[in-house]
Order: C-alpha cells, then structure tokens, then sequence
C-alpha cells in the first residue's frame, strides 16, 4: 500500500481538503482524527448502520433463540410440574428472553466495530507516516490512497508525506 | 475378636511370637465376625404375620418387648440384613396398641451408642472375663451357703416373672431393691378413659408422664373425636401434655388441688366454674373420672370416685406384689456396713440419689449396665451389660399382659444379663434363653408361637380393693416440683443425641434444661429466660437458668431431673443441670424450697423462640357448641384464583395428610420416629442453638391465646412457593403430587427455604453425617440417602414407604390398598391424629376426613393449596363465647 | 466554554465548567497519558494498594474457610436463609449501577458533563459487579456447582428451571457483567491507542496489544460511534433491568416485606443512589489526590448531588408506598410486617436507614452544600451505609419474621461475614487501584471532542 498523507491542525482545514477531495473524485480517501468528526460521515461512504443491522438482527435471533430454547426444553424435552404452573409459563421466560436478546445485540455490537474494521491488527502501514502518532492527539491526517503527492490539488495548509 | 476378653492387656510383654499368634487369630476371626456380627441369635424368630398397619419392604419383623418404668411394652423392631433399624409399637399389644413415644423411637441410637460399655472392669481398670468369673466362684460358696445373705440387688422395679422366680429361687434371703426416682403408688390405678365422659385430673400427667401413658393416651384418642367427645378439666401446677389437651385448665399448686378435692367431697365448691364442675360430676355419675397426681392424696381421690360411682366402671384398682423400694433405705444398709455384695443392674442410684451413697461401704460391688453411669465409676466391678434389644426376657405390661423378649441381634459388645449375673452368684449359669424357656415350660409347643407374637397371655393384674397408703400433704410454702424430663425419664437416656435434640413439649427446649417459673414472678423480679436463680433446700442447692410460663404455679419451682450427668458419655455428659442432689436419697415429688437471686445467665437452647399466636389462624380452634351449630366453625374456603389457566390432567394417585388437632398431645414422638425413619441427621448443641435443628417435622407449641400444639411437616402444596423459585430443579412435584426434593441435584441456593411460608425445610449448612461415628452406620435407613454438606432437605411423606408399596402393588397386579402405606410419623402417632394416603380414593380416610368441614389447609389462603391439612380443635369449653 | 447544560441554568451565579483550567485537547491527552505512563501517584498509591492487598488477604481466608467447611461458618439458618451475603450483593450490584447509568444513559440523554466521570464510573461499575459476584457464587450449599445454573447439555438431561428468578439474576447480573464489559472496552479503545502513541518500550507494545491496532480512520470512528451509541441504547434497559430483576428475587417469593409489586422501580432507583453515592466517595478523594479537578469539576459533583437528590425521593416514596399499602391492606402478615420494622429487633437499624437515605439527602437542596466537596463525600458515605442497612432490613428483616412465629429467629452475622464483606473491599480497592493507575481514567477522545464542541 502506498499513497499520499495530509496532515492537519485544525479539523475545519481537514474536512475543506475532504471536500475538494470528495469533488474531484479521489475515491480511495481516508481521514484519521483524535475523535469521531461527525461531519465526516457526509463526506465519506462509511456505512454505520451495518452495525445497526447486524445487532438488530443479533438481539431478534438472541430473543428468539432464547425463548424457544426455554420452550423447548421445559414443555417438549423434559416438562415437570413446578408449584402448580404450566409448563409453558410464558410470563417467567420473559426475564430472560430480554436478556438474552441484549447480550447477543451488545457482543454483536462490540465484534461488529472490529470486524468491519478491521481489526485488531497490530501494524498498519500507515503507522509508518512521519508524525502519524499525534494523529490520537491533535492532528487530522488525510490518507488518498494509491495516489502520488504530484497528482493531488495544493491546499493552502497541511503538511505531505509520501509513503 | 469380641471387645470383651482382651487377654493380652495384663500380661503385660508382647513377644514375636505371641503377636504373630494374636495377628493370625484376628486375621481368622475377622473373616467370621464379617458375616456373623449383624443377625439376630437362630433361636430368635420373626414376626410371622407382618402388622396390618406397618411397612414390609425387604425387611424382617421381630417382636420383642421392651422395659419401661418397670413395665413391659411391645415393640416391633424392624431389621435389615440382620440389624434392627426401626421401633415401633407392636400393634396388637395391649401397652402401645402400635404407638410410640420419643424414648422409644430412639432406643435404637442407644443400641448403637458409640460410648457403650464395652470391658470388663476392676476397681476402675479394664479386667478380663475371666478374671471376673474367678472373683464369683471364690465367692460363690459363701453366697450359696448363706443363701443370698449379705447380697444386696438393686435394679429398676421389674415385672419380669422369670426373674422374679430366679432372684427368689436362688437368692431367697437376699435383699432386692427396687429404686425408681418417680416411684408408683402401691396400689396401681387402672383407668378406663373409653368410658369416662368426665375427666378431672388432679396434677396428673397421664398423656406424658404415666407408666401407661401410650395406652392412656390412645383411649383418650378414642374420645377425642366432636361426634362423641369426653371433656377433661385438669388442675396443675406446672404445664404438662394434659393441661395443654385439657378443656379446662387451671393452674393449681398442690396445696390448692389437695383442697378442691376435699371442697368436693365436701359438696362446697368455691365459684361457678367449680360448681359447674361438680354438678357435672353428678350428672355424670359412674361415667366420669377423678385421677389424681402426686399432689394429692390418693385416698381423696379414691373417695370421690367412690362417691360419684366412679369404681369398677372408670377406674380399678391391683396391688403391686413387690412395690418399690426407697433409696434411703439403701442407703441406710450401705451405712450400717451390712452390705457384703452389692449387685447394680439396669440402673444408676449413685445418680437417683443425688450422688449421696456410701457405694465404698460395701465389701464388694458389682454393676451391670450396657451405659457407662455414676453408680459404674464407684463399684469394684463392672460389667457391659446387654442392651434390652440384645436380651432374652420377659414383662408384664401395666394391664398384665406378659410377653416375652428377644434378642433382635447379637450382642454388639458382647456383655452380660441380669440372668447370667444373679445366676453366676451361686452357681454356673445356664444360658437366658434357656432360662427363660425353662420358666415357660408350660408354654409347650405354643413357644414358638407366643415368642414370634411377642405375647404370652393377654392375663391381667388381679383386680383388688383400694388400699390406704402414707401421704404427706406438700406445704403450702415455695417448693421444688421434681419431674422426669419427658425424653430422658430419669437421666436413663442421657447420652442418646436424638434425645437430646428433640425439642422438650412444652417448653421447646433442646439440649439443655431450666426451671420452669411461673411468669408473673419471674418478670417482677427482673427474670427472663436464661437468667440463673439459686435453689436452696435442706439437701443442697444448685444454679440454674429459669423458663418463664404462665402455666406454672406461684410459687412452685419445676425442675427436671435427668441432666447434668459428668459419665454419661460424649453427647449427655455436662449438660444442663442435675437437680437430683437438691433432694438427695428422697424420692419426694414436692420440696420446700428457698430461692436467691443469682448475676449469671445462658442462652437457652430452643428451637421455637416465639410461642405468641400473634393474632394468627394458625391452630384453628371451635367449641363443641360451636361445632354442633356450625361445622364449618369460621373456616373460609382458601382463594382459587390463578394467573394460569388450571391443569386439566388428574394424576390418578394424590397423596395427602390430615393431622387431627383436637388429637394431638404434642408428645413429640413422631418428631423421634422421622428422625429414626429418615436418617435425620444430629447436629449437636451449638447448630441446635443456631437455628439449625434438622428435624423434617415440629410439633410447635403455642401458648397464646391459648396452649396448644400443632405438628408442622412439609404441606406438599399443589402450589409449592419452594418449587417455583429453585433454580435447578431441586424440587419439584411428581405425578402423585409429591413435593420432592433431589438432594444430588441441590446446589444450595436456600430459596426454597426462605419462600416456604411453613419453614419445613432444613439445610445441612455444615456436613452433619458424623463421619467419625461407625456405629451409627448401623442405625440408618438403607432406603433413605445420608444428605451431604450444601443440601437442602425435608418432610418427603416418607416417599421411600410409598414406593415400596408401589412395587409391592404392582407385582400383585392390585391397586395400592388405603392405610397400606404409613408415614413414620404415622406409625408413631399414640393417639392416631395423624392419617395419610391416597385423597383421590373417595373410600380412604384421608379423603373422608379431608373433606370434613373443619378441615383447614395452615396458611391457605397464600394459595399454597396444601396437602396436608388440620382438623381444627375442637374443645368442650361451653362457657366461652 | 460554556457548554449546553450551562446555558439552561437560570440561576445568577456563575456556571461551572465542565472542563476547567482552559486545557486544550492536546494538553488533556497529554496530562492523561501521562497518569498511565509516569508514576505520577507516588508512595500514597503503594500504601493504598498495600492496604487493599491486606483486606484482599482476608477475603482469600474467608472464601477458604467458608469453602473448608461450609456455609455454616455464617450466621445463617433455617429461618433467615439469606443473610450478610445476598445483602452486600445486592448492595454491590446496586452500586455497580451508576456507570453505566452515567455513560449509557446520560450518552443517550445527550449530557455532555458525563464524558469526565463516566470512565472511572465504568470502572467502578464493573469492579462492583465483580464484588457483587462474589456472594451468590459463595453463598451456595454447593458452591462448586454452580455452573448448574447454566444450560448445558448433562448427564442428567436437565436444563435449568426457567421460573426461577435466581435464574434470571443469573442470566441478568452475567449479561450485565459482559455488557458493561464490552462497553467499558469500546469506550477505552481509541484512548488505548493515545497512550500506546505517547508510550515508548514494552509499554507501548503492550498498550499497542490492548487497543486492537486502532487508527482513528474515519471509517472506525463511525463504526466505533454506532456500536457505542447502540451498546449505550441496549445498556441503559439493562441497566434497568438488572435491578429489576434482582428485586424480583425478593417480590416473586410470597414473604410478607418481598412480595411487593413497587420493588423493581424502588431497586433501580435505590441502586442510582447508591452508585452516585459511591461515585461521589470515589470521585471526591480521587481529584484531590490525581489532581483531576480540572476535569471532574463541580459541575459533575453538583449533578451527581442532584441525582441523588432524586434517586432519595423515589426511595422515600418506596417506603412510603409499602408502608402505605402495607396498612391500606390491613392483612395481619403485611401489618406484622409493618410493626417489625419500627419495632422489631432490626428496629434502630431501619431509623438509620430512613436518616441517611431519606432525611440527610434533604440537604441537598442547598447549592452551598451541592457545591462542597468534602460535605458531599461525608454524605455519600452516609447514604452508602444507609443503602447497605435497607438492603439489610429487606433480606434479614423480613425473613427472621415471616408467616409462622414459631419459626421465628433472628439473625446475628459471625465473623466469616464480616469477614468476606471486608474482603470484597480489597478485591474493588486493589482492582481499582490497578485501574487508576494503568487505564485512562478519564475518556480522552470524548474529552477532546467535548473541549472541541464547547469551542465551536
């Protein structure tokens, strides 16, 4: 991998650099930032409701799975009668029903950050940009992939790297 | 190798080759003992025809009978492979007509009593048999030649024809004492409480302290139903099983009772209750019943029964050939140096008389007993005695009734008989079996029969005229009343743990004893439970911790004796107080006394720490007016309502209990009996006092509003609040109904508990199995688990009898019969207030009196639906409103 | 800097800021790594953990005595079948509850002042529910078969049995261990990643490990904020739920003091108290000693008052309720019940209750009193004690009276109690010390941007 890094100060100055980017069609663009920029989101295809999804799915299929389990193995595989109640208490299967439900959603929830982005992974080449640790502190980092400093437009702030 | 001869010990070096011999010996007789230990002897033989009412599974049946106060009264023993593992009362004997007390019950842990005497001893070191049988035949000349002269016996009273016969036979000059710390009158009063509408009782305990007490109890059982109800007024000074079952009772020193008796011989009663009294009396003549304790003076009693024509139809009269005998006359042969040989057996006078027995002042003692005791620890000799399930016998019973006794097993420590030691005194003993088979030569052919039957001749006492005896009126002052404790008798029973534990009636107490004060006093004084008073009389005095109760008289003092032994053994010895040296040799009932405040207190051992109703519908209770008006007295029908929709499906068998209040006596012995059924575990002193007790069934006493008794075992609700909050199945209900708890499947989580509204469940919150004790592998019950440490248990309606009798009925292709199955507590009951069985069997009796209108469920209307249910109390009072 | 909590105060005095000192972002991620990276806490910290060692030492005495003998060596019996154990784990769930309140919910109700406390309160959070653990897993007959409580397939072809609220506390307090867990890690993630850019040597490398390689990509960043806000979403009903459910151990059993219909909402909010409480206790040394009073300033102190404040009224009205319906009823069990409270033998101990949870948070009311550090960590050490003595009164007060006086007892607590309950406070001390000192112990990325927000 290799490409062209940005970097900036402010993150006002980044995201103009994103825009002029996003306009001239450098697809491959990646912003690295010390917090969530949540203007951001308009200005890159980043797809967080894959995440919305997975874990609706996950706390429905939790749920489910939960509820018939307790079904099935109080009324179908081994039924016996507890203080008089039906074996198909369904009142009683709530509690856990909900539960459940969550702690499948919350797993999904946390596993689905890593894998859809891909990680963990311990080294990544952009570890290698001069500076790149102050990326978690006060810098914006642009990354246009597969692209040489040459071929990107000039932006009045900034520093370039090439890696 | 037998305990008993230990040859070796006084030889004092071990060479090689003596002990390869003694290795090699052991090594042979350990593979004999491995099958010979546990059998009963061949020539004992089993109940041929198992009683209707009790449970065979795999097991054997022997009848045998056991001594009590002198008398006899018939057991059932229960074996497995050889060792007795149950008694119950022998349902066709006169005595127990099947029912049972808590001694009784647990006779079977002293069989088994780690700390049983088991050698041979010499002036307090161990000695050989042979040793001992060399002392008696340098002996025997002169005791033969002065024909039991000099020979001093001292044994509990006995009604033992056959020993009887030996004693006199062999021993004709000897002098036999018969001491007893409660000796009867010498005239013995039969009563008939079948046919008294009337009882009036005068300080006397006939449901729990009476030597016919089982019998007593269960003819007054008979009355005890609304349809036909006797009605008792008791009059005491103390509470006792009888006041607490009475319809009327008023606490009464002895002083007082003594003159009521004479206001009615007098025709002057004082007040409109004893008015009413008496002109009830009159209108129930010759079918009412004055009884009289040992406050008053019998000839009074007699007296009054006379006048209301009361004599051979309430009540007769037999006179004892042999009545007991004082200890002070013991003492004063001991003193006067004319004792030469000092015979013990089967009892502990050193104990009964206060410790005040010059026993050294004997030229030689000898004692027998299978208990270690006082009297043990100061004779020359001592000697294991049998265990009276280990012995050949025989009794009579209070009513006359004589049946024979066999050993139900071999003896365990080996040991000697009172045959085989008076018969040693003056010549070779023969074995007891024959001996007892030689007295019964008449018996013929019909042996076999009379000793599988336990009964030799339903032949009762002769009935004889009322004979005027001594009587010293107690005075008026402070006094001491002397009592036996209700378990331990005289102190007999002390190193027994189940004993022990089995909370007292009354006062609930378990472990450790008090003096029983009356309430008013104790709390004007600054007294609560626990806090020590000294007791001074002319013989002594003593500290001891005060029980506050209403019940109790001014002024009168209870004790119990029975405790405080020092040589009882490791679960008896040091506990609770010893009142016997307030008395000393004296077998007085009533002692003045003088009482002085003292700083110290002890926590009272209790498992029932509150004794208030608390306003509560807990015991229901209607009076017999009440009950003719209404049978359904104020019983409301428990709610139905479910959040669920009801279950369709109707198991075919419903088990369930119902548990007769106006029955119950509270003796407890069905407490014992599901302790020996169940293999409940003894926790000891300090668990007990933590609230730790394991029994599956209480019999709680409440004394406000009014006194009375309700046993509490599981109620196996339909509905169970323990089930539905067990997380891993524990406990659940079967087809039949049953409430069960699967002890391997218990992680111990305790919820149950806390949920069930009755608090029936134990947990075995350390491990409670006494690892260390073998001999009390014995004693268990194959058929019921040993619960390991973390488990929770309970009340099972003795699940492992019903299962039995399931395969029982299906290999006999039959339905399960009503009354076949017995519950332990059942079993026990003497007054038959306890009825299991099937309550979808219209026919049965459980289903009959479940649906009569006092029936109850306790707590029902939480909506448990229990199974098992009460008949509410119904008692005779007219006058409450 | 102002932030929107402020602008809504309608009082004249001068707002509080949430973060104070004028800090940029790069001084803030400067000052926090640097308190994992350089031994900045000094002596105090090693006598801290020395101590809490010590405690955590008789912890490990009272779980092998208790698991030597058994569940005897406690004070409990046939009649109080709960005791000391099932009253500190309530106690301790309930004070596990303030972070994730704080974090989820306060995320989802937009409250920015959280970002500073929410760590630390996560961290307390999770070390109490580790605490609170502890005494259901111990208080078992049979503790080493616990795993029974979970379905598995076995021998004996059971599964657990689904009507019981021990199983749903079960399932309820490990889905709330794992969710706060996972919560709690997300949220650490990218400030892993800050300290692993300004450690050097091992620690880097390890700090390197422990963040999962995170990078700040725009495409994490919008993955990481989603999940944190849907965790956020599903934490705060589980957060609910929890306490919920672990009253329903008391309100499904038929005792006359459990079976109460108010329970669920008057635990959660008692469990808010408390943990604020405890947050309180915690924070209020905390910033004195880390010198973090630039980040949990007196705002965070002040809201955390007031919740209090809240929490107690809804806790009064619990007991107002049950008392009220206890009468309104007039059944002799619920009245009995009644009478034990203010009478009975646990009678004093309920007075304490009813003064540090009901009447000493009344001075709340006062700004002054908001405003003082030191007064509220004094209070919050009161209504800990006070929350600690209600649970105490639920569990061991009502058992030791129920429905039949016969069997009535009470309950004395024995050395092993005490024993395990001081132990658990090495356990959370010695954890918790490790956490000040190794993780983050304030958000630094929701710092940052929350200092960025507040410029914009």
């Amino acid at each position: 991998m290799s490409g062209t890094a940005i970097s900036f100060a402010a993150s006002e100055e980044m995201i103009e650099a994103v825009k002029t980017l996003r306009e001239r069609d450098f697809n491959h663009v990646d912003v690295y930032s010390p917090y969530h920029v949540k203007k951001l989101e308009a200005l890159l295809p980043t797809r967080p409701s894959r995440v919305s999804r997975a874990v609706f799915l996950a706390v429905a299929l939790g749920a489910l799975a939960a509820y018939g389990f307790m079904y099935w193995s109080a009324v179908r595989l081994y039924p016996f009668d507890v203080a008089g109640t039906p074996h198909h208490s369904w009142p009683a299967f709530l509690p856990v029903t909900f539960e459940f439900g969550v702690l499948m959603g919350s797993i999904t929830a946390f596993f689905s950050v890593l894998f859809f982005s891909g990680l963990p992974r311990y080294h990544h080449p952009v570890f290698d940009i001069e500076g790149f640790h102050r990326v978690t502190r006060d810098r914006f980092v642009i990354v246009v992939e597969g692209v040489s400093p040459t071929a990107l437009p000039q932006f009045e702030k900034g520093t370039i790297h090439e890696f | 190798m037998p305990p008993i001869d230990r040859p070796w010990e006084n030889t004092g070096q071990m060479g090689r080759r003596r002990f390869l011999k003694l290795m090699s010996t052991s090594m042979a007789l350990l593979g004999l003992s491995g099958c010979a230990r546990f059998r009963p002897p061949s020539e004992a033989l089993p109940y041929v025809r198992p009683p209707s009412e009790v449970m065979p599974g795999e097991r054997d049946f022997y009848a045998t009978t056991l001594p009590f106060r002198g008398y006899g009264r018939g057991v059932v023993v229960e074996c497995v492979m050889g060792r007795p593992v149950k008694v119950d009362g022998h349902p066709d004997h006169p005595s127990t007509l099947g029912g049972s007390d808590a001694a009784l019950q647990a006779c079977l842990l002293e069989l088994y009593d780690p700390d049983r005497s088991q050698t041979v001893t010499h002036s307090g070191k161990t000695a050989s048999i042979s040793q001992l049988e060399a002392f008696l035949k340098e002996h025997r000349p002169r005791i033969a030649r002065r024909r039991g002269e000099g020979v001093h016996i001292v044994s509990p009273p006995l009604h033992s024809p056959s020993l009887e016969k030996l004693i006199e036979s062999t021993l004709p000059r000897a002098t036999w004492h018969r001491v007893e710390a409660f000796p009867e009158s010498p005239v013995r009063h039969h009563y008939r409480l079948e046919q008294a509408d009337l009882i009036v009782t005068l300080g006397l305990d006939f449901l729990g302290n009476h030597p016919n007490s089982l019998r007593l109890a269960r003819d007054f059982a008979k009355r005890r139903n609304p349809e036909n109800m006797s009605q008792i007024w008791s009059y005491d000074c103390q509470p006792t099983l009888t006041t607490v079952a009475a319809d009327h009772h008023k606490t009464l020193t002895p002083h007082q009772q003594q003159a009521l008796l004479q206001r009615f011989l007098d025709d002057e009663p004082e007040g409109d209750e004893e008015s009413r009294l008496l002109s009830l009396l009159q209108q129930k003549r010759g079918r009412c019943l004055v009884m009289g304790g040992p406050g008053v003076n019998s000839s009074t009693v007699h007296q009054l029964n006379e006048k209301f024509d009361n004599l051979g139809k309430t009540v007769t009269y037999s006179l004892h050939n042999r009545p007991t005998t004082s200890l002070k006359d013991l003492r004063v042969a001991l003193d006067w140096g004319k004792v030469e040989w000092l015979i013990t057996f089967d009892c502990d006078p050193c104990y009964l008389s206060g410790d005040t027995l010059p026993l050294e002042k004997a030229a030689n003692s000898i004692h027998l007993n299978h208990r270690p005791n006082l009297t043990a620890g100061k004779s020359d000799w001592v000697v294991p005695g049998l265990h009276p399930l280990e012995r050949w016998g025989d009794l009579r019973s209070f009513d006359g009734t004589t049946s024979l006794a066999q050993p139900v097993i071999e003896p365990l420590a080996g040991g000697w008989s009172p045959y085989k030691l008076l018969g040693s005194l003056t010549g070779a003993a023969i074995s007891d079996l024959d001996y007892v088979k030689s007295y019964w030569t008449n018996l013929g052919k019909n042996w076999s029969q009379a000793l599988s039957t336990g009964i030799v001749a339903q032949q009762g006492f002769l009935e004889s005229a009322f004979v005027e005896t001594e009587f010293a009126q107690p005075q008026n002052g402070q006094q001491l009343a002397f009592r036996p404790d209700p378990y331990l008798y005289d102190g007999r029973h002390t190193n027994n743990p189940w004993l022990l534990e089995l909370p007292r009636p009354v006062t609930r107490l378990a472990w450790n004893n008090a003096v029983i004060v009356n309430q008013d006093w104790a709390e004007d004084k600054g007294y609560s439970n626990g806090d020590h008073i000294l007791l001074k009389t002319q013989q002594g005095q003593l500290e001891a911790p005060v029980y506050l109760s209403k019940d109790q008289a001014l002024g009168v003092f209870g004790v119990s004796v029975g405790w405080g032994q020092e040589q009882a053994g490791r679960f008896g010895s040091g506990r609770g107080y010893n009142a016997y040296p307030l008395r000393g040799a004296n077998e007085a009932y009533f002692l003045s006394v003088e009482i002085e405040k003292s700083a110290d207190h002890t926590d009272l051992i209790s498992t029932q720490h509150q004794q208030k109703m608390e306003g509560r519908d807990l015991v229901r209770r209607g009076t017999l007016k009440q009950w003719e008006d209404d049978p359904h007295l104020d019983i409301e029908p428990p709610p139905q309502e479910s959040l669920y929709p009801e279950e369709q499906e109707t198991p075919q068998r419903r088990w369930g209990m119902v548990i007769d209040l106006t029955k119950c006596i509270g003796c407890n012995a069905c407490t014992a009996a599901c302790g020996a059924e169940n293999n409940l575990a003894v926790v000891g002193p300090e668990q007990t006092a933590k609230g730790r007790a394991m029994h599956w069934l209480r019999v709680d006493h409440y004394v406000e509003p009014e006194s009375a008794f309700q046993p509490v075992p599981c109620m196996h609700c339909e509905n169970a609040p323990c089930e539905q909050v067990c997380p891993v199945e524990a406990t659940l209900h079967n087809k039949e109904g049953l409430n069960q708890m699967v002890y391997n499947r218990c992680v111990g989580t305790r919820y149950c508990l806390n949920n069930c509204p009755y608090k029936v469940r134990r947990f075995n919150f350390l491990d409670y199995t006494h690892p260390d004790i073998d001999e009390w592998d014995n004693v268990r019950n194959p058929e019921v688990t040993v619960r390991s440490r973390g488990v929770m248990e309970k009340c099972t309606y003795c699940v492992q009898r019903i299962e039995a009798a399931d395969i029982r009925s299906r290999i006999e292709e039959r339905e399960i019969e009503d009354g076949e199955v017995v519950t332990a507590c059942q079993a026990a009951c003497p007054t038959r207030a306890i009825v299991f069985g099937d309550l979808n069997d219209p026919q049965s009796e459980v289903a009959r009196q479940a649906a009569l209108p006092h029936n109850y469920g306790l707590l029902a209307e939480l909506n448990t639906r229990p199974r098992t249910t009460y008949l509410a109390r119904i008692s005779h009072q007219e006058s409450q409103a | 800097m102002s932030s929107k909590v402020d602008k809504v105060e309608r009082h004249s005095h001068p707002p509080d800021p949430v973060v104070g000192g004028g800090l940029s972002g790069a001084d803030v991620v400067d000052d926090i790594s640097a308190h994992v990276l350089t031994d900045r806490l000094g002596q105090i910290w090693w006598v801290a953990l020395g101590c809490s060692l010590l405690l955590l030492t008789v912890f490990a005495i009272s779980v092998a005595v208790l698991l030597w003998k058994g569940v005897g060596v406690w004070g409990i019996h046939d009649t109080v079948g709960w005791g000391l154990a099932i009253t500190n784990f309530v106690w301790w769930i309930g004070i596990g509850h303030a972070g994730t309140f704080i974090s989820a919910f306060l995320l989802l109700m937009s409250q920015g002042w959280r970002t500073s406390i929410n760590r630390f309160a996560e961290g307390m959070t999770l070390l109490a529910v580790a605490c609170a653990g502890v005494f259901p897993l111990l208080h078992l007959g049979r503790p080493w078969l616990f795993y029974w409580l979970m379905p598995y397939p076995n021998r004996m072809a059971l599964w657990p049995q689904w009507r019981s609220p021990l199983i749903w506390d079960f399932v309820a307090v490990s889905t709330y261990g794992s969710v706060s867990l996972l919560f709690w890690y997300l949220g650490l993630v990218p400030d892993l990643a800050a300290v692993r850019d300004r450690a050097t040597g091992r620690k880097k490398k390890v700090y390197a490990l422990l963040c999962l390689g995170w990078r700040g990509s725009a495409y994490h960043w919008s993955y990481h904020q989603r999940a944190y806000l849907i965790l956020a979403a599903l934490a705060t009903p589980l957060v609910v739920s929890v306490h919920s459910i672990v009253s329903l151990d008391f309100s499904v059993a038929i005792l006359p003091g459990w079976h109460s219909t108010i329970f669920p909402p008057y635990f959660v909010a008692g469990a808010i108290l408390s943990g604020f409480a405890m947050v309180i206790t915690l924070a209020v040394p905390l910033r004195a000693w880390m010198k973090l009073e630039n980040y949990i300033t007196l705002k965070h102190l002040e809201n955390s008052a007031k919740l209090m404040l809240i929490t107690s009224f809804i806790v009064t009205y619990g007991y107002a309720s049950e008392i009220f319906f206890g009468w309104w009823s007039g059944e002799v069990f619920h009245m009995a019940h009644l009478k034990h409270l203010f009478t009975g033998a646990y009678s004093p101990l309920w007075f304490v209750v009813l003064l540090c949870n009901s009447i000493l948070p009344q001075l709340l009311w006062w700004r002054k009193f908001r405003t003082s550090p030191w007064a509220l960590f004094w209070l919050s050490l009161a209504v800990n004690v006070g929350m600690w003595g209600e649970r105490y009164i639920i569990v061991v007060g009502t058992l030791y009276k129920d429905y039949l006086p016969s069997a009535w007892r009470l309950y004395h607590a024995t050395i092993w109690d005490w024993g395990l309950f001081l132990g658990t406070f090495g356990l959370f001390g010695s954890l918790f010390l490790l956490f000040i000192r190794y993780v983050p112990v304030i958000s630094i990325h929701e710092m940052v941007e929350l200092i960025k927000e507040d410029k914009e």
